[in-house]
């Protein structure tokens, strides 16, 4: 029974699966049919991308770029991505690892034009490795086949990607009426059935044609990189110089809060207390030649601009930084009183060890060794104190353990008990005079750090600010305001030259070439009215606008609110500070007195040395000779340190960049006289000669053009030609006012005065004046002491440097060669640039010919085509 | 209706593929996992840099059917050459013509993109050489196990019977499709289908064969190779920035030269010297900063580049193979053999 039941449940079962079966074999069966004509494949739903302007494309590259990180950061976690996706990844790692380097590099340079243009160069780098195919290859492809051969799409899964990439999987996204049309435009014959056909082959062809194209082209977009940056430069340059302006004339107005804050700012400080207070400690007892140093050094307000950037700066204070050794040499005297005032209980003074010495010595210490000289062992005692430390007057303090060791040296010999016992009572009573010198080391550090803080901070945060200023304004490093505006109106000067490359060649060779091609080329313009005129123009204008007030009236308001606020700081000095010699007035010693008296008068200081019958005067005498000669007071005593600095500084950085300008002028002015015969007219005024020989023309050159402080006087005397040079240069720099029936007031040519402004002319009459009298006061080696023209200047040496500027030679062989360079490397990537990008496009007549055209023409005789 | 034994021990090994013999037969004419040796990379990419220039390239500028994706890839290795060489070019070229302070100034900077560009490059090469040893190192899985493919392409001419090309990719470079069939196939030869899997589960922490090893390994192998390529492509460019941030250090504006005394030996030791002091001394400027303008800033940006290099490769090995693997003492999966099936 059981199993009846059992057979009848699995047959039922074997029923329902059958019967399962077979309905569900029906329904397919039934769907089929019904749906017959609707099933095709799914429909497309990839796309193409329209094309778009430029700024719209880099603004959703951006996005993309942001989407590509988060995609990262998804497959980072998850592990899942796709190969596109992947690919992009390399290019935004490229992008980032671009960005690191530029920005590496950037804190690498020196100045901001150079730290700028390496982003310039990293986004010209990517900008052109982009523009490459899209300028040279895809867009004229464009214009001439009508399709873009970097056209993009996204595909079904929403990637974007582009058409042509994989030569082999083109997907059919063109439209028939796109088609159309660019079969027309490649001039396909639309009688041919199978023309749509054929004009796709010749799209895949012409695409990747223009894909290997490019891969065979693009190592050579660096050179269009660096065409680019070339250009860029003195964009870049004008940009940073205009920004500079604005933000020192920003500043200028809250001054006092920039130097508040730098005072407040605990990075400018320059020393460590705790690394001094080390050093205290350790040499305190016996401080030596290096300790004084450093501590002056530390405390000396100008030693700041020693840590600056700008050597110039350094150079040009340390030539008055004896204040480090004036602040040093009070330091010592101070740290000497304060040991002794404290002796008692302070450090062994060595002068008064002696008579101690002596007298124990004296007691009777016979016998040591078959010696009885008593004082000779006293001596042998002192000798070695004295002969370990060096010369016994320079070391008037002995440290406790210093005498130590040499008390027992000198006892070693010792054997007799009583001398043992008298030589230790002189070493008690030695040792009773040693107290702790702690005090005294823990008080100087007190007074130094007080003298620090209180003092040098405040001053060389002043000094700093004042010093940054300066350079940003007018320092003679590359990027100053000044020079900035300088080499730009030099640039210009050699663009209105227009010296050919083989001339630039020889030019930047030697200084004679440069003065010899400058001086034929000015000569060559000169001759020309309206050249003459348009070269003139173009250099006054640039030197006004160098003049231009603005540059100079900030000049002086910082000048004067610094000179407030030092002169302020440094009266706040107490007197017994080291510092206070700063500020004190000091006289010239004798030996710079008799200098003076000798380098000016030469003759009367000899007359009158004659006359007072003796072989020196004292320094009364001689202050008195000075003064009748009618030396200023100002000369014969020094202002104190820190005007003087103040001064040097200012005068030093505004003198040399403006006077450069200025010969250039006077060059281009001087041919211009010499060819109108305003030069000749003067000179038979200046000599009676009619004209003005070859000698003293050449003369004339060799100081316009390559003049300077060193050569000048040998240039000058050594032709010896019997000209009176006093006259030379008053035909070179004086105004020729004498004349003025002609009609050129000044001394300049017609048409320079026209085409100066007033304050140029001023600053050029100025410079002129300079000239003349810095050439003038050079003294005739050959007449010791003579001064050619009774002239001279109250400038310091250093600053007559700076007041007669570069020499025109000089400058322009420099610049030759710097422009020989820009142009020596554009003639190799130019021309390199050139034949590349002319190759690339040139290859592209060569597109579009589809190898296998024949295959779509018309079947010929109902056969195939493939055999033709 | 049927019942039956069947006792999977009955069949025997590797009956339903073809003999190893069979593959080595067949290794010419299809597509094949390449042993590996030192050289191997060089050989495939000195082997891709000649066809690119003297096929690929005439190809491409005839605009062949036969072109395909791969080559245009390979392409890709001529602008990276002529490019570096630009560059190079563009610093150095002219400065032979110019005069001496210029000539002194113009070299170092001429060096120093030498160096950066031979330095990115090295970094570059470098950055995901290390990712991928890491990977290797932890997982087993050598990302860059190299394969032959075998192309058939159309006849160019009527008659052309030269319609096969090898081309030389790698096993993973797809994330979408890694050749895992390779892998089988090499597996086959050796007469172990599971060879590789194997060594891979073990890695990953069963300690005894699995019953189908591929079916737990391809999903963690694909997880690996996205994650480790995705690092790859980040970490590679901060080494290729260590590289040029190294060559932009001053002890590189000096020239490094043979020393000229001594034998060839010692010269050639004598040189090696003076590149790696160079090398050392850049590294410490680089970690110590400049004093020009932004000491600080150069100090920041220098030791982020340096610590960046290095922590995206832990990282990025780290993030590569983190999960892979499986808890220890995972219970195996493998089928009790003994066991009896009934099978309808």
């Amino acid at each position: 029974m059981n199993n009846k039941i059992n057979t009848s449940i699995q047959s039922n079962k074997y029923y329902e699966q059958t019967l399962r079966r077979e309905i569900a074999r029906q329904d397919i069966y039934k769907s089929f049919v019904l749906n017959a004509n609707s099933i095709a494949p799914q429909q497309q739903r990839a796309y193409l991308l329209k094309t778009r302007n430029p700024v719209s494309s880099f603004i959703i590259s951006v996005a993309d770029t942001g989407k590509d990180i988060v995609e990262l950061g998804k497959a980072l976690v998850t592990g899942k991505s796709n190969d596109n996706q992947l690919g992009r990844f390399n290019d935004l790692g490229m992008k980032l690892g671009g960005l690191g380097i530029a920005s590496y590099l950037f804190t690498r340079r020196g100045t901001g034009t150079k730290s700028l243009m390496e982003f310039v160069g990293a986004g010209a780098f990517f900008a052109t490795m982009a523009a490459w195919p899209r300028l040279l290859i895809s867009e004229p492809l464009k214009l001439r086949y009508g399709f873009d051969i970097r056209q993009q799409y996204i595909d079904a899964q929403g990637r974007k990607k582009r058409l042509y990439l994989d030569n082999q999987f083109v997907p059919d996204l063109y439209s028939d009426k796109e088609i159309d049309k660019i079969a027309d435009k490649m001039g396909v014959d639309k009688s041919n059935p199978e023309y749509r056909e054929l004009t796709k082959e010749k799209m895949r062809t012409i695409a990747l044609q223009g894909n290997t194209l490019w891969m065979l082209s693009a190592g050579f977009s660096p050179l269009l990189t660096s065409m680019i940056c070339n250009l860029a430069e003195r964009g870049i340059t004008k940009y940073i110089v205009n920004s500079q302006y604005n933000k020192i004339l920003n500043q200028t107005d809250n001054l006092d809060k920039i130097i508040a804050s730098r005072i407040a700012d605990p990075s400018f400080n320059l020393v460590d207390f705790k690394e001094i207070q080390h050093m205290l400690a350790r040499q305190a007892k016996e401080p030596g030649e290096d300790f004084y140093r450093q501590i002056s050094t530390m405390l000396d307000p100008f030693s700041v601009i020693n840590n600056a950037k700008d050597s110039d700066d350094a150079n040009l204070v340390s030539e008055l930084t004896s204040a480090a050794t004036k602040v040093k040499k009070q330091l010592q005297q101070q740290f000497n009183a304060l040991k002794a005032s404290s002796l008692g209980d302070g450090i062994i003074e060595t002068d008064s060890l002696i008579p101690i010495i002596k007298r124990h010595a004296a007691g009777g210490l016979g016998d040591l060794q078959g010696n009885s000289n008593l004082d000779a062992f006293a001596a042998d005692i002192i000798e070695k104190l004295i002969e370990t430390k060096g010369k016994k007057r320079d070391i008037p303090f002995i440290s406790l353990e210093k005498f130590d060791s040499i008390f027992k040296e000198a006892t070693k010999t010792a054997t007799d008990p009583a001398d043992l016992e008298r030589l230790s009572k002189l070493y008690r009573e030695c040792v009773n005079m040693q107290g702790t010198s702690k005090e005294v080391v823990e008080k100087f550090c007190k007074s130094l750090e007080k003298v620090y803080s209180e003092q040098t901070r405040p001053i060389s945060a002043q000094f700093s600010v004042f010093a940054d200023f300066l350079n940003g304004l007018v320092g003679q490093k590359y990027e100053s305001l000044h020079t900035s505006i300088h080499l730009n109106s030099i640039d210009a000067l050699m663009d209105s030259l227009d010296i050919p490359y083989k001339e630039l060649r020889i030019a930047r060779n030697s200084i004679s070439n440069a003065s010899g091609i400058l001086q034929g080329r000015l000569a060559e313009i000169a001759s020309d009215d309206t050249n003459y005129e348009k070269l003139i123009g173009d250099l006054t204008s640039k030197q006004a606008k160098f003049e231009s007030g603005n540059v100079d009236k900030l000049l002086t308001t910082i000048k004067q609110k610094i000179q407030k606020g030092l002169t302020a700081a440094f009266e706040n000095i107490p007197d017994d500070s080291p510092l206070a010699v700063l500020k004190t007035q000091t006289d010239l010693d004798l030996k710079s007195l008799v200098e003076i008296a000798k380098d000016r008068y030469y003759d009367s200081y000899q007359e009158f040395l004659a006359q007072s019958g003796k072989q020196n005067l004292d320094k009364e005498e001689l202050i008195e000779f000075l003064k009748s000669k009618g030396v200023k007071d100002d000369l014969l005593s020094r202002a104190p340190l820190f005007k003087r600095i103040v001064n040097l500084f200012v005068e030093e950085k505004g003198a040399g960049i403006r006077a450069t300008g200025h010969r250039y002028i006077l060059e281009a002015d001087f041919e211009r006289r010499l060819h109108t015969g305003e030069l000749q007219e003067y000179w038979k005024y200046l000599t009676g000669q009619d004209t003005i020989s070859d000698e003293v023309l050449k003369i004339c050159r060799s100081i316009i053009y390559e003049g300077s402080m060193n050569d000048l006087a040998n240039k000058f005397y050594m032709d010896g030609n019997g000209v009176d040079p006093v006259k030379i240069l008053k035909l070179l720099f004086a105004d020729s006012d004498a004349l003025a029936q002609n009609g050129t007031p000044f001394g300049l040519a017609k048409s320079t005065y026209e085409s100066c402004d007033k304050t140029l002319l001023e600053k050029l009459i100025a410079t002129r004046e300079n000239f003349y009298k810095i050439y003038a006061q050079m003294t005739d080696h050959a007449r010791l002491g003579h001064n050619i023209a009774g002239v001279g200047t109250d400038a310091l040496q250093k600053t007559q440097y700076s007041m007669l500027g570069r020499s025109g030679a000089e400058l322009f062989m420099d610049t030759a060669g710097r422009m020989f360079n820009d142009k020596h490397w554009m003639r190799i990537f130019g021309t390199l640039t050139g034949v590349v990008v002319g190759l690339t496009l040139f290859t592209q007549l060569f597109f579009g010919k589809a190898k296998n055209e024949h295959l779509y023409n018309k079947k010929e005789n109902g056969g195939v085509n493939a055999s033709k | 209706m049927q019942t039956g034994n069947v006792n999977s021990a009955n069949i025997p090994k590797n009956a339903y593929y073809a003999s190893g013999e069979a593959h080595k037969k067949l290794s010419s004419t299809s597509d094949q996992i390449i042993k590996k040796t030192p050289i191997t990379g060089a050989r495939i990419v000195a082997d891709k840099l000649v066809n690119s220039l003297f096929i690929y390239a005439p190809k491409g500028m005839q605009g062949s059917r036969n072109s395909n994706f791969y080559e245009f890839l390979s392409m890709g290795l001529i602008p990276n050459i002529t490019g570096s060489a630009m560059l190079i070019a563009l610093f150095n070229a002219a400065n032979k013509s110019f005069n001496m302070p210029d000539r002194a100034f113009a070299s170092i900077s001429g060096r120093k993109m030498t160096y950066g560009v031979i330095f990115y490059a090295i970094g570059k090469w470098l950055g995901s050489k290390l990712i991928n040893k890491g990977v290797q190192l932890k997982t087993g899985v050598d990302l860059e196990m190299p394969y032959k493919k075998v192309v058939t392409e159309l006849p160019d001419y009527p008659g052309d019977k030269d319609l096969t090309r090898i081309e030389y990719h790698r096993v993973f470079e797809s994330a979408d499709f890694p050749r895992f069939d390779l892998i089988n196939k090499m597996g086959e030869q050796q007469g172990n289908r599971h060879l590789w899997w194997d060594k891979i589960a073990r890695k990953m922490g069963f300690k005894r064969p699995l019953n189908s090893p591929e079916q737990l390994v391809q999903e963690k192998v694909k997880e690996v190779v996205v994650k480790s390529s995705a690092a790859k492509s980040i970490s590679s460019f901060i080494w290729a920035a260590l590289g040029v941030a190294l060559a932009a250090q001053a002890p590189f504006e000096k020239k490094i030269s043979m020393p000229i005394s001594g034998t060839r030996k010692e010269k050639v030791l004598g040189l090696g010297r003076q590149f790696a002091s160079t090398l050392k001394n850049s590294f410490v400027d680089l970690y110590n900063g400049n004093n020009l303008k932004f000491t600080y800033g150069s100090k920041i940006v220098g030791r982020t580049i340096i610590f960046g290099a290095l922590a995206s490769t832990i990282l990025g090995v780290y993030n590569a193979t983190r999960g892979f693997k499986v808890a220890q003492n995972q219970r195996d999966t493998q089928i009790d053999i003994k066991k009896e099936y009934e099978v309808q």
